[in-house]
């Protein structure tokens, strides 16, 4: 039997879980489980350049482990299509792509790919995986002139992107485009993660990437739900907002790494945003949204929410005034049952 | 638990998106015609439907002129039906069967068949598909045993069809510009002297299977395992598999036969279970093997190791010469490193065949014309130059493009079982030496069937 080349490392955290309670977060980060979880096991994994983890509520730890290492197999199956960093990926394969040539891709490009599409429409622009080229150009140029930027917004756009469902092919309307899955993958990859944890019969489960986006299954027993919080840096405690998590997602994002999110309409570095969580039905939508949300106005995002029912968010931003900088926070949709 | 609210599966999340937009209707998504132009479609089946087959299913699922219209695979439950939902979502129909017999007898439309299933039934699946009168291309390691192996090249010579063996690397425009360009016509690293390969993996737990959907005992028995223990596992054991040394060895000890163009005279090896236990880990975790080759230009010595508790260093294969080393490895970049003593190498990168290395490393010769002058900068490293190759197709797509091809009547094989077989012999070879505890020779006749 031909090998694969596994990226696979040994959770070497697994066994019994004794979390500890939650640290002091920094800000944009969906604090974990916490609590001590009797009979919770706990598996970790690098892939996509963070760690990703698994929280099961099972007796058998021996299962717990088989299941998860499949989880994990998946994950590594799809950093494989979704990598702009690997280069045989589907996305790498996008990148060299002349224009007006189709390209068949995996199912799993194919899906993300169309997701994008979908909120690159709904959120009018300000989630789009087509601006790797203008992130590579920020990360050469810490202020790039507006020619420069010009030019690389007429390679943006979703509209420039023609998906073809018969033949789940790509096409380029121009080239080159660099597809960037940096604001969708790691939410996508953690669904199908958790649909395979359900294949397992692994109902009540807890699976995030890097703190980033969360998928929680059923709730352990006794439990409302899996244990959030998310906090801020600044504020008063820092602590935002806790709820407990059942059957959906919670995403993150903000300013931790630094100057990191450019808002694809204009090119800029969003500034006055410093985090943004979204809460929703699965981690593709609330990862991808979670980063539209750091870019749009409080007007956009409270029509969006109300537009979309299932969708919740928070964002904290910050003003200056008379020389002191202010902190405010915002939330948008259905909240009820989440403390502070 | 509510999966429905959930909405993690694949078509709900998109679907949960789509109910609740606003902007489908000026999506930019189109329904274009067919993306590229028909060619001679190829109809395939693929049996075995496990993470390989599904591999191979993702990857001709990217290509053109290629149908796969039958799926077999004995785990219906799980195999066969995810490898199933995969074609459904790209709105191919296709049969599945749990047996290979019946989906020869039903599915008559079959030109050729992926083999994907365990080692010891490639020679029955490959030799039954064969006599069907179907090209095959069956995946490495030919078998476990000598004879099965021998079986499969005599197969593939009497039915007058095409047996591909699923050594990749043959078609990999990398590998075939180190050992093809570089190797032979211009004898980059001037006289090799020694080789020097290893696929080194970490630990991994053994494979367990989702318990609302295990194989049923009478099916598993029927198929040759006694528990789904081993049908999960079935590499480790040694009726089923042909242990790690085989398995990857067969992609790169198949890499020193190629680029030596010569088979080994000999070979000494240490090795043993290590790490795992040997109750459900019957073959050798950690090999380390020495072939000695007599090549056209003189004795070549190779080392192979793999191990399966550590992964310093990956896979890689590494040639080396008087005049220069060349180190390649399927999935990262192959880089060529020119001895000191050796004569310059701007004439390749001149004719195309070696990338000019990075500003920093040009060669000092180079920099010392072009003006007068020590120049003293930051530590300069030695230049190591890149080949002028970019490969970005998924790693098995060129074989099976070759194999689907020579279907077509437009290209040989370029790994034909009589080429695979001999990398069988050689592994095998390894296994005797380490129950011989010293060097063993090979005939001439142990290469030929």
């Amino acid at each position: 039997m031909n090998a694969t080349v596994y990226v696979w490392r040994p959770a070497t955290t697994r066994g019994r879980t004794h979390l500890h309670p939650a640290t002091m977060e920094r800000q944009s980060t969906v604090t974990g489980p916490q609590g001590t979880l009797p009979g919770t096991h706990r598996f970790r994994h690098l892939a996509m350049g963070t760690t990703f983890e698994i929280f099961a509520a099972i007796a058998d730890g021996r299962y717990a482990e088989h299941a998860a290492y499949a989880a994990f197999e998946e994950l590594d199956r799809i950093e494989r299509q979704l990598s702009r960093y690997i280069e045989n990926s589907d996305i790498s394969r996008i990148s060299s792509l002349p224009a007006d040539q189709a390209l068949r891709v995996g199912l799993d490009t194919f899906q993300c790919l169309e997701l994008s599409c979908d909120l690159w429409v709904e959120t009018h622009g300000a989630f789009d995986v087509t601006v790797g080229s203008l992130l590579d150009c920020f990360r050469e140029h810490s202020s790039p002139s507006s020619e420069t930027l010009r030019s690389i917004g007429e390679r943006m756009g979703m509209n420039l992107v023609e998906l073809d469902p018969s033949e789940h092919s790509v096409r380029l309307r121009r080239s080159p485009i660099r597809i960037d899955l940096g604001g969708i993958g790691k939410g996508y990859a953690v669904d199908r993660m958790a649909a395979m944890l359900c294949e397992w019969s692994i109902e009540t489960a807890l699976v995030h990437a890097g703190h980033s986006s969360v998928v929680a299954l059923a709730p352990p027993r006794r439990t409302k739900g899996w244990p959030i919080v998310l906090k801020s840096e600044r504020g008063a405690g820092g602590t935002l907002v806790r709820f407990d998590l059942q059957n959906s997602s919670v995403s993150g994002s903000g300013l931790r790494k630094g100057k990191h999110i450019v808002d694809p309409r204009t090119g800029r570095y969003v500034e006055e945003r410093q985090a943004a969580w979204c809460r929703g039905p699965n981690a593709a939508v609330t990862d991808a949204l979670s980063t539209a949300f750091m870019v749009m106005s409080p007007e956009e995002i409270e029509k969006y929410c109300v537009r979309h029912p299932d969708i919740a968010a928070i964002t904290v931003v910050t003003q200056a005034k008379d020389g002191t900088q202010t902190e405010q926070v915002l939330r948008f949709g259905d909240w009820e049952g989440a403390t502070s | 638990m509510n999966k429905r609210k959930m909405q993690i599966s694949r078509r709900s999340f998109l679907t949960s998106v789509a109910t609740v937009g606003t902007g489908l209707a000026v999506s930019p998504r189109v329904v274009a015609p067919s993306a590229t132009g028909k060619t001679d479609t190829v109809n395939v089946a693929i049996v075995g439907t496990g993470t390989q087959g599904q591999t191979l299913l993702e990857t001709c699922l990217k290509m053109t002129g290629v149908r796969v219209i039958a799926l077999c695979d004995l785990w219906a439950e799980f195999n066969l039906k995810r490898a199933s939902d995969m074609l459904n979502e790209y709105r191919q129909s296709h049969g599945t069967y749990t047996d290979y017999r019946e989906m020869l007898d039903t599915e008559t439309a079959l030109d050729a068949v992926i083999i994907a299933t365990p080692d010891f039934c490639h020679a029955e699946h490959a030799v039954a598909c064969l006599k069907a009168g179907l090209h095959v291309y069956c995946e490495a390691p030919m078998s476990n045993t000598l004879d099965a192996a021998r079986q499969m090249v005599r197969s593939g010579r009497e039915s007058g069809k095409l047996l591909q063996i699923g050594h990749q690397r043959r078609s990999n425009p990398k590998y075939r510009h180190c050992g093809g360009a570089l190797l032979r016509e211009v004898k980059l690293l001037g006289k090799v002297i020694a080789a020097n390969a290893q696929w080194n993996r970490p630990v991994q737990p053994d494979r367990g299977w989702p318990r609302r959907a295990p194989v049923e005992e009478a099916t598993l028995n029927k198929y040759g395992y006694e528990s789904m223990q081993q049908f999960r596992n079935w590499q480790w054991y040694k009726k089923l598999g042909s242990g790690p040394l085989m398995e990857l060895g067969s992609h790169q000890v198949d890499i020193l036969d190629w680029f030596l163009e010569a088979l080994p005279k000999s070979v000494m090896a240490s090795g043993g279970n290590d790490y795992y236990d040997p109750k459900t880990h019957e073959w050798p975790d950690t090999v380390m093997a020495v072939y000695e080759y007599e090549t056209k230009r003189g004795t070549v010595r190779a080392f192979y190791q793999t191990i399966s508790s550590n992964s310093n260093m990956g896979s890689f294969e590494t040639f080396m010469g008087d005049e220069g080393t060349m180190s390649m490895s399927e999935s990262g970049q192959c880089r060529v490193y020119r001895e000191e003593s050796a004569p310059e190498w701007r004439r390749w990168v001149k004719m195309g065949l070696l990338l000019e290395p990075e500003e920093k490393q040009k060669e000092e010769k180079e920099k010392s014309e072009s003006e007068p002058g020590l120049e003293v900068t930051d530590t300069i490293e030695p230049p190591s130059y890149r080949l002028p190759i970019t490969f970005d197709e998924p790693n098995h797509k060129p074989h099976l493009e070759n194999f689907f091809n020579a279907v077509r009547g437009q290209e040989q094989l370029n790994c034909p079982a009589e080429v695979a077989y001999a990398t069988f012999v050689s592994l095998l070879k390894v296994n005797e030496a380490l129950e011989a505890g010293r060097k063993v020779l090979f005939e001439t006749d142990d290469f030929t069937t």
